[in-house]
């Protein structure tokens, strides 16, 4: 069966086809799940949830070869709407008043995923939401904004404390595996 | 989306998510299939309550139309009436001794006058001029017998009847007399004018009034699995441009129940009945209605640029990494705090009359639509900040809450055409008012004691 044949016998309801579909595509979306919530739980109801929404849109969907952007796309607004009722995003850090003493550089490599998932759960709510839609994904902040009803500067705000945040935690770990070698 | 430029930092990050990958749980898929059948199964409910309700709707607007056809309708209380006057006139036709009943056709009396005894007699001549859509050719028992209603009318019918003869002297308005297809010319005179006056009156009454209603309103609210941090309706699931968070921080955040004390609500509008039998009346209208209830709460942070105080409740002691507080305020005895919900209802009641002497003593049962409009969380003196939470996508609560409601309501006449209303009236949430996805569940419930005064059409 091929994409074209899979995703048509997915929107007739085709049960088959639709777990065929999910083992495609589960993985990969799990991990994007992953980096929105705050624990595996949460990520798996993420994904349920969007599985839900990409079985019952698959219809409209008319550029069938960017499917699994689209269906990235709606992992990521299925986090989002998860937060929503949790978030209240205000300026949380004077713009002008960031600390940048850290290297912008930094070496990931050394990390697990799990450790780098970790990493992103122990950001504030608001600061892990967009540093994902900001670093990770692409946007932009005036993107961002609009996307989650928030002024700019806020998402800016937000971006560069979950930034400092994660640049003074991989800090830390140099400081502790030097010292460790030491 | 931005160029990713030059920025090492965002590289970096991208980078090492680039093909991640992380399989998840059997389950879900599992939960998911569960899900798809589930959404199946309830397409097909919602088609066969969307049927049931059209049938409920058609058999209530076919009560209705019914109603109204049989006793209110112009033509026949006009019609029973006459047949009132009929009888003060002619106390021989009331006492039935005189007139066929219902049971007998003319084609009896006619066709076999000296087995009954009887003859019918009239003026002939009008007989010739039967319409051809009254006539009763289609009837071969009633052939040629019957007079058409205009000769009727316009003369006095001489009937002979087991031997003695008796005359109708009224005469009805030919347009008056409605048409009744079987033994038209018979049964349009013979109907009327017997049946109707034979009828006892029914009670045909049409109100519409205004009413005031206050009560005691409970929102009953429980949390569910899904309760997170801030532990009140207040903030957790607001909608995100009003409402203030500690993030999610939930383990150190260990939310108490808060108690909601019922508190006097009230609501007025608008309302109509009429009594569908001598039993039964039907109620309706639309009305606003504010609810109000209470808790306290035992802190509040300030947050936001201005500092704006929000209120929230736990029994958590650590407080780190709350984030975007800039002050978090512990030390704060119990402050009240309001929650006001506000409704626009369409109730529909059944009523079934107990009493029915000067005044009307009726039970009652219904369902109410509530509309939902607004619930403003505040403080009583403005020390928290006022939240206003509407519906919406991203509110925690439906549009659109039903309620069942019973109680017990006298109608009191007065003057010529009012009356007086009271309605005790118990009202209890048949769905959740609440989403699915709030983290606190509400089924709210009211006491209410309505007075209203209503005008009467009879």
């Amino acid at each position: 069966m091929d994409d074209n044949e899979l995703l048509a016998a997915c929107i007739r309801d085709d049960r088959v086809a639709q777990r065929q579909l999910y083992e495609k595509f589960a993985a990969r979306l799990m991990a994007v799940g992953m980096r929105y919530s705050r624990s595996r739980a949460e990520a798996e109801d993420i994904l349920q949830e969007s599985f839900i929404k990409i079985f019952k849109n698959l219809g409209n969907l008319r550029e069938r070869s960017n499917i699994g952007a689209w269906m990235k796309k709606i992992v990521i607004n299925t986090a989002i709407n998860h937060k929503r009722g949790k978030l209240y995003l205000f300026p949380m850090v004077d713009v002008e008043k960031i600390n940048k003493s850290y290297d912008e550089s930094v070496a990931l490599s050394d990390y697990r995923l799990d450790e780098l998932f970790e990493m992103i759960r122990r950001l504030p709510l608001g600061c892990q939401l967009i540093f994902n839609l900001f670093a990770i994904e692409g946007f932009s902040h005036k993107e961002i904004a609009e996307k989650l009803n928030i002024s700019e500067g806020t998402s800016k705000s937000q971006y560069s404390r979950a930034k400092m945040l994660l640049q003074k935690r991989i800090a830390e770990d140099r400081k502790n595996s030097y010292e460790k070698l030491r | 989306m931005k160029s990713s430029g030059s920025h090492d930092f965002e590289n970096a990050w991208r980078q090492q998510f680039e093909n991640a990958a992380v399989e998840p749980d059997d389950r879900v898929w599992a939960k998911i299939d569960a899900d798809l059948a589930n959404r199946k199964a309830d397409a097909y409910k919602k088609r066969v309550l969307f049927f049931k309700l059209m049938a409920a709707a058609s058999f209530l607007f076919a009560l209705g139309i019914g109603y109204y056809a049989f006793f209110l309708s112009p033509t026949r209380m006009q019609a029973t009436e006459k047949a009132r006057d009929i009888e003060t006139e002619n106390p021989v036709i009331s006492s039935g001794a005189v007139m066929p009943d219902d049971s007998t056709s003319l084609s009896d009396m006619q066709h076999s006058p000296e087995q009954s005894g009887g003859a019918v007699t009239g003026n002939q001549d009008h007989l010739q001029e039967l319409p051809a859509s009254m006539s009763l050719a289609d009837n071969s028992e009633n052939e040629a017998i019957v007079p058409d209603n205009k000769s009727i009318l316009e003369n006095d019918l001489k009937l002979t009847f087991t031997g003695q003869e008796r005359v109708l002297k009224k005469r009805l308005p030919a347009d008056k007399i409605p048409y009744t297809p079987r033994y038209p010319a018979f049964r349009s005179i013979g109907s009327n004018i017997l049946e109707t006056a034979s009828v006892r009156e029914s009670p045909k009454e049409l109100w519409a009034g205004i009413n005031m209603a206050s009560g005691l309103f409970d929102p009953n609210i429980t949390y569910g699995q899904r309760t997170s941090l801030i532990g009140s309706a207040f903030a957790a699931d607001r909608d995100s441009q009003q409402a203030t968070t500690l993030s999610n921080n939930s383990q150190y955040l260990k939310p108490e129940k808060p108690e909601y004390n019922a508190r006097i609500s009230y609501s007025y509008g608008i309302n109509m009945g009429t009594r569908l039998t001598d039993k039964w009346i039907l109620t309706g209208g639309v009305g606003y209605q504010l609810s109000k209830s209470s808790t306290t709460v035992n802190k509040y942070v300030e947050a936001g640029d201005e500092s704006a105080r929000y209120a929230f409740q736990s029994n958590g002691t650590d407080f780190n990494n709350l984030d975007g507080i800039k002050s978090l305020n512990l030390s704060v005895s119990e402050i009240d705090y309001n929650s006001y919900f506000e409704f626009l209802s369409v109730p529909v009641n059944a009523g079934y009359i107990l009493i029915d002497s000067r005044f009307k003593w009726i039970i009652n049962g219904g369902i109410s639509t509530e509309f939902f409009i607004k619930n403003r969380l505040s403080d009583p003196d403005n020390f928290l900040e006022s939240v206003e939470i509407y519906p919406g996508q991203e509110s925690p609560y439906n549009s659109m809450l039903f309620s069942g409601v019973f109680g017990t309501s006298i109608y009191l006449p007065f003057l010529k055409n009012y009356q007086a209303t009271l309605f005790p009236s118990y009202r209890f949430g048949l769905n959740y008012l609440t989403r699915e996805s709030a983290s606190f569940n509400s089924k709210p419930s009211a006491f209410m004691i309505n007075a209203g005064v209503s005008y009467l059409f009879k």
